[in-house]
């Protein structure tokens, strides 16, 4: 055996005692929650803040590398409707849907219910995601802007939203939906108030376009 | 202007007031039900086209779910012979594509490879179905298409196949989807569009065209603008036409019948003549008798005069005829009796053993009518039946249970009953023997004969002794010279009237008639 191949050995050996702490982690936490936070996390900003303006706009730029992901303005109107359509087909005629020019926003309140004393969302909740996931599979030249409103303020509260949106992102992660085409945004901290840590907090997903040189829809 | 005028050309006026009334009545309801027929036609029109627009977009997204469950491998070969079945089983689709997402794959039919992107959806249904209306962005070789997509697979339809307007080949016709024009018959019809034209039916006499309109929101909104030439909504309706004018035909010819026989009723003798009875203008005038011995005026005859409107009068000859057919002789009886009763009161101021003759017709011997009025008016006056004597004419004079009884009671009353106008009949001495009569009147045309030497000149001597034989007072009609009064003194007549002594009179002539004679008779 050689020096070189010993190397290659320990490198082996570590990541498989990586992957096996990793897995113990996962099925010790699986008796408590279905679905936690992925290892692989999304782009996590703040809602608001000029950073996070800039970031989500550095994430669809990313994606917009590969050409293959991009749309046409041109072709924005037709893409936006026919995913419309889409969705409808796919959530029923009763989801909310809101439509800018290069954006539809999903409202999911009342649909994907959260534990209600955790940040985690039931295996059931997150099959309910499944057709949303697979037509936005199909639509690839978006990003997946998750966002989840909690009933409170302030770091706690700020911090639920976030577990909870990372939640709804592996959900959909699971379902095909690459983790680079998603954002969490998150409410910035402000006066601290107790987070009332409820079920039915709000879940929106906001489908972005993804157009050819940072430009908007029609 | 005469009555006889005023009747015609209110009957003129009237027939043509009832036809036009008629003819505008008759073609306001044919124009009415013409109009109904021809929203009905419209409405069920855009119906047809409406309910066939929504039974080819049930059908095609039906058709396009199937395929979304097609077990086939997409863009394989037995998923590419399922669209161009389902292509070729209707008409009116153009092509069938699958997409990826805003990619078109592959497909069938007579569409660009990359298929069809519009800018916009012009409707997202519920059920997820998208619907393009026909534009300039669904334009293929020159035929703007409409566009249907639901899931993975889209449509395109032919629209132009929509609009089926059915053998007229004048009637244009345009179909307006969501107040987009998506189909035309034929293509370069000229219509406005749904907002300028009212729902239902106009006409546009200056275009000389009816337009239609009719819209409908069921699946799709949608409006039906038609038009065609007023001949071809004429000829549509020839039927109800014709059967309208025929109709319209009878009722003039119906009018018209009824206004000729109202007039022709009006114009009637015996209906001007019972409008005069009504109306009071049957009056009286008196004509004296005269005691031809003393010249004093010991009575009169009361005659019916007919004035008319125009002024004029009708002889009685003319008009009692008349009123003897029309069965209204005993009504001018009644008035000629009335009015002397109530003038007998002013004359007996001048005269009080006047008394008036009164001609009683044949219909007033039937029954006991005017002898009850009679009595009643006499009581009424506080007068004397001897004051009113009665005058029968030979040829009125039945021999009949009734007539007997009349004139029995007449008299017992206290009336003198005359024979008027002897002579003119055939009565025998034996049939005058039958009645009780008091006075004989001879006629006019024997005293005419008086002194002429002609053969009826010798029959009133015969005449006279036959009254004489009877124990009747003789009165002599119609005597107009003093010759014929010398006469008829000599040979024991000596009451009579006539021209000789005055015409008949009005009441205040004939008052001052009897006061000339009196005044004649205190000198």
């Amino acid at each position: 055996m050689t020096t070189d191949n010993f190397s290659f050995g320990f490198a082996i050996l570590t990541r498989l005692v990586a992957l096996m702490l990793a897995s113990c982690a996962l099925v010790a936490c699986a008796g408590h929650a279905p679905t936690r936070p992925a290892a692989v996390v999304p782009s996590v900003r703040g809602h608001g803040s000029g950073n996070t303006e800039r970031s989500e706009a550095e994430v669809k730029r990313d994606l917009a590398k590969n050409e293959r992901n991009t749309l046409s303005v041109s072709e924005a109107g037709y893409y936006l409707d026919v995913l419309q359509a889409r969705l409808v087909q796919a959530l029923g005629a009763d989801v909310k849907l809101s439509r800018t020019p290069d954006r539809i926003g999903i409202d999911l309140a009342h649909r994907v219910p959260f534990e209600s004393r955790g940040p985690w969302i039931s295996e059931a909740s997150c099959r309910l995601l499944q057709p949303l996931a697979s037509a936005l599979v199909e639509y690839r030249k978006t990003a997946v802007v998750v966002k989840v409103g909690a009933n409170g303020t302030g770091k706690d509260a700020e911090r639920l939203e976030e577990r909870r949106a990372h939640a709804v992102a592996e959900c959909l992660s699971r379902f095909g939906i690459a983790l680079r085409r998603i954002v969490i945004m998150t409410t910035p901290s402000a006066e601290a108030t107790p987070a009332t840590d409820v079920a039915d907090a709000g879940l929106v997903l906001d489908v972005e376009l993804i157009l050819r040189d940072g430009k908007r829809g029609r | 202007m005469h009555r006889r005028e005023k009747i015609i050309i209110g009957t003129f006026l009237a027939g043509l007031l009832g036809m036009s009334v008629l003819f505008a009545s008759l073609a306001w309801v044919l124009w009415r039900e013409s109009i109904a027929a021809e929203n009905a036609y419209a409405g069920n029109l855009a119906t047809t086209l409406g309910e066939r627009t929504e039974r080819i977009i049930a059908d095609v997204r039906d058709m396009l779910a199937t395929f979304d469950k097609l077990p086939a491998q997409r863009c394989s070969p037995e998923h590419l012979d399922a669209l161009q079945n389902a292509a070729v089983s209707k008409p009116y689709i153009r092509g069938i594509g699958f997409w990826r997402a805003a990619q078109r794959l592959c497909g069938v039919g007579f569409l660009p490879p990359a298929g069809i992107k519009p800018l916009r959806a012009d409707r997202i249904y519920p059920n997820g179905v998208i619907a393009w209306w026909p534009s300039k962005q669904t334009e293929v070789g020159g035929v703007k298409l409409f566009l249907m997509r639901y899931g993975d697979h889209d449509v395109a339809i032919d629209p132009s196949l929509l609009l089926d307007l059915g053998p007229s080949r004048h009637r244009q016709a345009v179909l307006w989807v969501d107040k987009l024009r998506m189909a035309a018959m034929p293509p370069d019809a000229e219509l406005p569009p749904p907002g300028a034209v009212p729902i239902g039916v106009t006409l546009k006499r200056s275009q000389g065209v009816i337009v239609s309109h009719y819209a409908r929101d069921e699946i799709l909104p949608i409006d039906i603008v038609a038009s065609e030439p007023i001949e071809n909504f004429w000829s549509r309706h020839a039927s109800l036409l014709t059967l309208g004018s025929v109709l319209g035909l009878l009722l003039v010819l119906g009018w018209t019948d009824i206004v000729f026989r109202f007039s022709r009723y009006q114009l009637r003798p015996a209906t001007e003549l019972r409008q005069a009875l009504a109306a009071h203008r049957i009056c009286v005038q008196y004509q004296p008798v005269i005691d031809l011995r003393t010249g004093a005026c010991v009575g009169a005859e009361a005659l019916a005069r007919w004035r008319r409107q125009d002024g004029g009068s009708t002889s009685p000859a003319a008009f009692i005829p008349v009123a003897e057919e029309a069965g209204l002789i005993q009504e001018i009886t009644l008035t000629v009796m009335r009015t002397a009763i109530r003038d007998l009161a002013r004359i007996r101021r001048e005269a009080r053993t006047v008394s008036i003759n009164v001609n009683l017709s044949r219909d007033d011997l039937r029954n006991s009518r005017l002898g009850d009025a009679l009595a009643e008016g006499l009581k009424a006056e506080q007068l004397e039946p001897r004051l009113i004597k009665l005058e029968i004419t030979e040829r009125a004079l039945v021999n009949t249970d009734t007539a007997r009884q009349l004139i029995h009671k007449f008299r017992d009353r206290g009336h003198q009953v005359a024979i008027d106008d002897f002579g003119t009949g055939y009565s025998s001495l034996s049939y005058l023997q039958s009645f009780e009569l008091d006075v004989l009147k001879i006629d006019k045309s024997f005293v005419d004969a008086i002194g002429t030497g002609a053969a009826t000149s010798q029959v009133i001597l015969h005449v006279i002794e036959m009254a004489k034989s009877l124990g009747l007072q003789i009165v002599a009609e119609g005597v107009e010279t003093q010759e014929q009064a010398r006469w008829l003194v000599e040979n024991g007549v000596f009451h009579a009237q006539g021209y000789l002594f005055s015409r008949p009179l009005d009441l205040s002539d004939f008052i001052e008639f009897l006061r000339s004679r009196h005044a004649h008779d205190d000198r």
